[in-house]
């Protein structure tokens, strides 16, 4: 089994090497959601892929060059309806390049593809409109779409802050997590969750304010995140399509 | 010459307003948020020039207050033109035509219109100056005294062969090129297939504000501009042998159609020609006119789907700017995304009720779907409703000159 991540940036997923379809080995540096799914996967189904090495990372570049590639000009316009609600179509646009890619990679190999698809609900492509279900929702059509049953959609919401944050309070009660999904996910608002991690990370380490990926992955892999203390919905959803996924035939 | 922008504050909803335009720009828009108001403003600057705004608001069923916006007091309807040059028109970069109209008096009291290298004409309240005019009588300001009643702008009364004397040095057009450009944008905001099926006699430029001068206009078009036309139709209606306007003994025009089915000959009068073919007709017939812009409202309106991309290309290739309104998803989502970046705008209503227009995909959460589908796709799937929260967190931009450079390398 080869787990094929794609998200947004270096404090996700990771980074990789933009001119490359699949950044894998040395070419990938996973971010903490990597290192997230790793713990999950690890504990609750037994495998391993950053420490196997069975991962790679299609850099946002390649999935939107493919995206795009599925939008010729006027034709294939899936229109909004009672069945398809308005603000999802960017996750459904997404998730059929990342299932194209990961079907492709399937045949070459002959070995089954795992496809993590990271978006933040709130991210660049929302401004705070649209339903987080919805959203999911749409990811997962993506999928299927193009006839790939292992994909699994990576929902943070409002955004992946909230889950760290959630994972570093002491504690928190399931309708503390409730209420993080209800926060704002626009970075500028004086409360924004970012500027929240960057204070909660100054306080363990008034020396060390920064927060990047090494400091993130360092917190991940010395157990202060870790996945059972995330009691937000929209990360049990994920773990619960993750299990689906990897039981998928 | 291509209109830049616009600036109008002080007619109808448009106050304070500023709009950008690209060779070929697509108003986009809830309802009632003032797309058709940009289109009436732009046929209001048109008639400036043309003069005779009395008939202009006769023939809208307008009162002279009917202007005027209601969300500020002032009798004044303040503009400013930006007008493009392309690179063999002269080396300046723009011409600045800018004015305030009143609304009782129904002409610019102030006025002034020139470039870079100088003013081609300056209008006060009592005086004017044109560039190499004669000045008489002779008076301290070396202003010409006004002494004639006019409507609109003071371009509309003079001469051509005068106007035509008045340009700066090392400047390849005069004031009679720039006139000629203004008074060619036109709006045909209220076409209709009805009025394009009336006879009429003498179109006077252009085809009437609901299209009834069309039997006219295509009888006074040269011959090769309606072979274009004609040619252009037979790419969407192969079986279409002949387009004509032909003279009554009235004096009125008729337009008629020449078909072949079979090998049979079918002549079709204007009354009888479906409502999308006349629109389509209309639409072509206005790409070949002169000057200015073409100006047109819903042009998704009885195009069926299959001649979307075909009309799309029309405007697209079009040696005149073209602006219109769309509510429909399929005619952007033909647009490249360079011309989606450059000509949709998106208006809204601020919580006060004045208009105001952005670059759709300025707004970041539209520029970045555009990264991962098409235009017409990012559009129908935002919540309009919601965008004006975003809209309102955007940082102000005066200008967009960013996308000037790609228009100028068009020609345009």
């Amino acid at each position: 089994m080869y787990f094929l991540f794609s998200g947004e940036g270096a404090t996700d997923l990771g980074s990789g090497n933009s001119n490359a379809p699949v950044s894998e080995g040395d070419d990938y540096a996973p971010g903490p959601m990597a290192l997230l799914v790793e713990q999950v996967a690890r504990d609750q189904h037994g495998v391993s892929p950053l420490r196997e090495n069975r991962c790679g990372l299609v850099p946002e570049s390649q999935i939107k060059m493919r995206a795009k590639e599925l939008s010729p000009a006027g034709k294939r316009m899936r229109l909004p309806g009672r069945e398809v609600p308005r603000e999802t179509r960017y996750f459904f646009q997404n998730a059929r390049a990342l299932a194209r890619l990961a079907k492709e990679r399937a045949e070459k190999r002959k070995e089954k593809i795992v496809a993590i698809l990271f978006r933040d609900a709130d991210g660049a492509a929302s401004a705070g409109r649209g339903e987080w279900t919805d959203k999911h929702d749409s990811m997962l059509n993506g999928f299927q779409s193009e006839s790939l049953e292992s994909g699994v959609p990576m929902i943070p919401k409002p955004k992946s802050e909230a889950w760290l944050i959630c994972a570093l309070s002491n504690n928190a009660t399931r309708q503390q997590g409730a209420k993080l999904e209800d926060r704002s996910g626009n970075d500028d608002s004086p409360k924004s969750l970012k500027g929240e991690l960057q204070a909660i990370l100054k306080k363990r380490d008034p020396k060390n304010p920064t927060v990047n990926r090494e400091r993130l992955n360092d917190l991940i892999e010395d157990g202060s995140i870790h996945y059972k203390k995330i009691c937000m919905p929209s990360f049990t959803t994920f773990c619960e399509d993750l299990a689906k996924a990897i039981g998928a035939e | 010459m291509w209109i830049k922008s616009i600036h109008v504050d002080n007619f109808k909803s448009l106050v304070d307003f500023h709009l950008d335009l690209a060779q070929f720009t697509c108003l986009i828009g809830l309802n009632g948020s003032g797309k058709s108001t940009v289109l009436q403003c732009l046929d209001f600057l048109g008639q400036l020039m043309r003069g005779d705004l009395k008939g202009w608001l006769e023939r809208r069923d307008w009162e002279p207050n009917d202007l005027r916006s209601k969300l500020k007091h002032g009798t004044t309807i303040d503009f400013e033109v930006r007008i493009g040059l392309s690179e063999s028109e002269g080396e300046v970069d723009e011409i600045r035509w800018e004015g305030k109209f009143n609304t009782a008096e129904m002409r610019c009291t102030e006025e002034s219109l020139g470039t870079s290298q100088g003013s081609l004409y300056t209008v006060g309240n009592k005086f004017f100056d044109i560039k190499g005019a004669p000045k008489h009588p002779p008076n301290p300001g070396d202003q010409t005294l006004l002494t004639f009643a006019y409507q609109g702008s003071i371009m509309s009364q003079l001469i051509d062969s005068f106007l035509a004397e008045a340009k700066n040095k090392n400047e390849t057009f005069s004031l009679f090129d720039i006139k000629k450009f203004l008074s060619g944008l036109h709006s045909l905001d209220l076409l209709s297939p009805e009025l394009l099926r009336q006879r009429t006699s003498q179109s006077d430029g252009s085809l009437g504000l609901g299209g009834e001068r069309l039997s006219a206009f295509l009888h006074e078009m040269e011959q090769g501009r309606r072979e274009d036309l004609f040619k252009k139709l037979r790419e969407v209606y192969p079986q279409l042998t002949d387009l004509s306007a032909k003279a009554l003994r009235s004096g009125l025009k008729q337009l008629e159609i020449r078909e072949s089915y079979g090998g049979k000959q079918l002549v079709t009068e204007a009354r009888h020609i479906n409502d999308g073919m006349l629109r389509l007709i209309a639409i072509l017939a206005d790409l070949q006119g002169d000057g200015g812009v073409a100006v047109f409202d819903e042009i998704e309106n009885g195009i069926n789907p299959e001649l979307v991309e075909f009309l799309i290309d029309a405007f697209t290739s079009a040696k005149r700017q073209v602006v219109a309104t769309t509510h429909s998803p399929m005619i952007l989502n033909y647009l490249s995304d360079e011309d989606a970046k450059a000509g949709v705008m998106y208006l809204y209503k601020t919580s006060e009720g004045a208009t105001r227009a952005v670059p759709f995909f300025s707004i970041p959460s539209l520029a970045e779907k555009l990264e991962v589908m098409g235009p017409g796709e990012a559009f129908v799937d935002t919540n309009l409703t919601q965008l004006a929260d975003e809209i309102a967190r955007m940082p102000k931009t005066e200008t967009r000159d960013d996308v000037l450079p790609v228009q100028r390398r068009r020609g345009h």
